[in-house]
């Protein structure tokens, strides 16, 4: 892993909080509720990037684009062939009870047979010096716009640097995310369709848009008529939308086929999406691939859809729903980590160690009534990486999500959200945790 | 065989304007291997926009709106049906038929109809059907045909505890118990050969061929029902769902009439 010279970026750390400032008054924030309120509170940056050498990149790379490709072609399987059953590789309970999965989507096949379109791949460096996989996001990942801003304003703050080390651009995401939009559009615009700006991610919504030139809008600014979909213009004309970049869950994104109190959602999208008259980004039912029951599956995946040998590992991980896997979580249940297959966003995460007596034992007692509910992982030693606090340098947890762009050919972004903890203690990095963010370089050679 | 005449209609009266509704009906057969359907017209009033499309289970179904302010929604579909034609209809292959063997929130059974499952003894049956057809036996036996008492909330256990319910009880506890037993069996919505309401019974899949079994009455499928839809349970056969702006009460009238088409008068 690459370790920048401090000389080289000195610069930059000094404007660090110049940039912050920035951050601040552009309004890079992310959303949380706590006791049912809603805080915006601001995402600490860090200065000191995580530096990725090229040939590092280039293994990355190579593992992501595999990834990305297994996970596709599961997708359509199973909506469609279901094989992986027929061949016995996946077990069909880790499917049907998946609450990801949607029977809904049965039989459906979207715009030019891509199904996750942006994903996003948690990943992090262990001290073993291999890359794990943590998870995979194949849903509506977020998170690119942080690094994409944070670059535009520490190139502004501090211009040297940029000038000294040759870093591969990252503020071409737009540009590569449009592309991956209109590739899969049915014919007309393009949008973001966002919930609204009480979301966690409503900054990001509004970035992405923007860099993109194409309207954001909300469910209200929409409308099914025919079999088509319209953007109601401010002067009353409606313009044909071919594609849909949603950032509203499956659940809440049209009443009259999911959820039925959503009040975000616009009726019958589900219907022409259906039909094939609109590009729903990423298509619905995606949840079922980035289960946390079926990441343990994901290797097999590569083998079996793509004859090939994962390039990147999966962190060591046990389905206590397999007998042999459940005895080796009870034997070694101290030094794992335990996940809720059903959570996201670092909840529903709990460590074998930090339990009291008591709580274990519920737990246990949970886990057998439950097996399919959970996942047992190594505790991955991952490598600190260091942060600024108060001029002080200090070393802090991070991880990595790289983000996989998947039109014609997949593209894996030159950047990433490295996202780290603020607490020393704590491995859990996630921003609606509480935790700060850097800039990932990628360097040219 | 026969040539069945059928008429379905469904009225929704709302008692103040209602504006922006949004429907989506599912109230039309579809030719399958054991039933073709001859001639067919369908009504919805009113509609700004309609839209023919088929659901995951292959069920058709119509999507629109009526934006401006109405009072009544209705539905008819009428037509000829020829009936009879095969035992059953083709499934796909078993491995993509996982999903019907999975209990959902309306037959997912508690201890009751758990402790009925397990004195029924399916072993000594070797087929799925064979099993189905013991099963529909003993429900006929120890369940009664009484409406008023549930609803369309009501489960599969709840209705066993009453130990009294309608076709879509009968429909559920089936299921219960055929997905207990592995079977892969799914909820029909249809007509059956009389007047009154619309109907539910199920199918269960065997070697190939899914057949119809109609445990409220307790017979095979052949050829006096006209089958609308298939799902996991009532919830996928939803044959009106609507969302509109309003404050109204509404009044749903639904009157279905079958009769062989040589009788008309």
């Amino acid at each position: 892993m690459w370790r920048m010279k401090i000389q080289e970026t000195i610069d930059l750390y000094e404007r660090a909080d110049t940039v912050n400032e920035l951050l601040a008054r552009y309004g890079v924030k992310f959303g949380i509720y706590k006791n049912n309120t809603f805080h915006e509170q601001l995402f600490p940056f860090d200065a000191i990037p995580r530096v990725i050498g090229k040939e590092e990149f280039d293994y990355l790379e190579k593992g992501l684009k595999q990834r990305v490709a297994a996970l596709n072609l599961f997708l359509k399987d199973i909506y469609n062939e279901k094989k992986i059953l027929k061949d016995k590789v996946i077990p069909e309970e880790f499917i049907y009870a998946s609450s990801g999965y949607l029977a809904q989507c049965e039989g459906i096949v979207p715009s030019k047979g891509v199904y996750s379109h942006i994903s996003g791949i948690d990943l992090v460096y262990g001290k073993d010096g291999n890359w794990y996989i943590l998870e995979d996001n194949l849903r509506v990942p977020s998170g690119a716009s942080y690094p994409m801003i944070a670059r535009k304003l520490c190139r502004r703050s501090s211009p040297k640097t940029f000038q000294n080390i040759s870093i591969a651009d990252n503020r071409n995401y737009a540009d590569l995310l449009k592309k991956t939009l209109d590739y899969v559009n049915t014919g007309g615009l393009t949008v973001v369709l966002t919930p609204g700006r009480y979301n966690a991610a409503y900054f990001e919504h509004s970035y992405l848009a923007e860099r993109m030139r194409v309207p954001l809008v909300s469910s209200n600014d929409l409308i099914v008529d025919g079999d088509r979909l319209y953007f109601k213009t401010y002067n009353g004309k409606k313009e044909q939308v071919g594609a849909v970049y949603r950032r509203i869950s499956d659940e809440y994104m049209d009443p009259m086929n999911f959820n039925p109190e959503s009040v975000i959602g616009v009726p019958h999208i589900f219907d022409i999406y259906r039909k094939g008259n609109v590009a729903l980004v990423n298509a619905p039912g995606n949840g079922v691939a980035d289960d946390k029951g079926i990441y343990y599956f994901v290797p097999r995946m590569i083998k079996y859809y793509l004859g090939e040998e994962p390039v990147l590992k999966n962190a060591p991980t046990y389905l206590p729903y397999y007998e042999e896997d459940m005895q080796y979580v009870l034997e070694n249940f101290d030094r794992l980590v335990l996940k809720d297959v059903a959570e996201a966003g670092g909840y529903g995460v709990v460590f074998g160690s930090s339990m009291t007596k008591q709580q274990k034992a519920d737990f246990i007692e949970l886990l057998k009534k439950e097996p399919r509910r959970f996942i047992a992982q190594e505790v991955i030693d991952f490598c600190d990486l260091p942060i600024l606090e108060k001029g002080e340098q200090v070393e802090r947890k991070a991880d990595l999500r790289a983000f996989v762009l998947s039109s014609e050919e997949p593209v894996v972004w030159k950047s990433g959200l490295t996202r780290f903890s603020r607490n020393p203690d704590s491995f859990i990095v996630n921003s609606s945790q509480g935790g700060g963010f850097k800039d990932t370089w990628v360097l040219n050679q | 065989m026969k040539k069945l005449r059928y008429r379905y209609s469904l009225r929704i009266e709302f008692d103040s304007p209602i504006t922006n509704h949004n429907f989506k009906v599912r109230c039309t057969p579809v030719t399958d291997e054991r039933q073709k359907i001859l001639q067919q017209n369908i009504h919805i009033l009113p509609k700004e926009f309609l839209c023919e499309n088929r659901d995951s289970f292959g069920n058709i179904y119509y999507f629109g709106r009526a934006e401006h302010p109405h009072n009544l929604f209705e539905i008819v579909t009428e037509g000829i049906a020829q009936t009879g034609l095969a035992q059953g209809t083709a499934s796909r292959e078993s491995y993509q038929l996982g999903l019907f063997t999975r209990q959902t929130s309306y037959t997912a059974p508690d201890g009751a109809l758990i402790e009925f499952y397990k004195d029924l003894s399916l072993e000594k049956y070797s087929t799925s059907l064979d099993k189905s057809l013991k099963i529909m036996d003993a429900l006929q036996d120890r369940f009664s045909y009484v409406s008023g008492k549930t609803d369309i909330t009501t489960t599969a256990s709840q209705a066993w505890n009453m130990g009294c319910g309608v076709c879509q009880d009968y429909s559920h506890i089936m299921l219960s118990l055929c997905r207990m037993a592995g079977i892969q069996s799914r909820y029909v919505v249809g007509m059956l050969i009389g007047e009154g309401l619309s109907h539910a019974w199920v199918e269960v899949a065997d070697h190939g061929v899914w057949y119809g079994l109609d445990p409220t009455n307790g017979i095979r499928v052949l050829e006096d029902h006209i089958k609308i839809s298939h799902g996991r349970d009532y919830e996928d056969c939803l044959i009106n769902q609507g969302m509109f702006t309003g404050n109204a009460r509404q009044k749903q009238s639904i009157s279905v009439h079958v009769e062989e088409a040589g009788e008309e008068k």
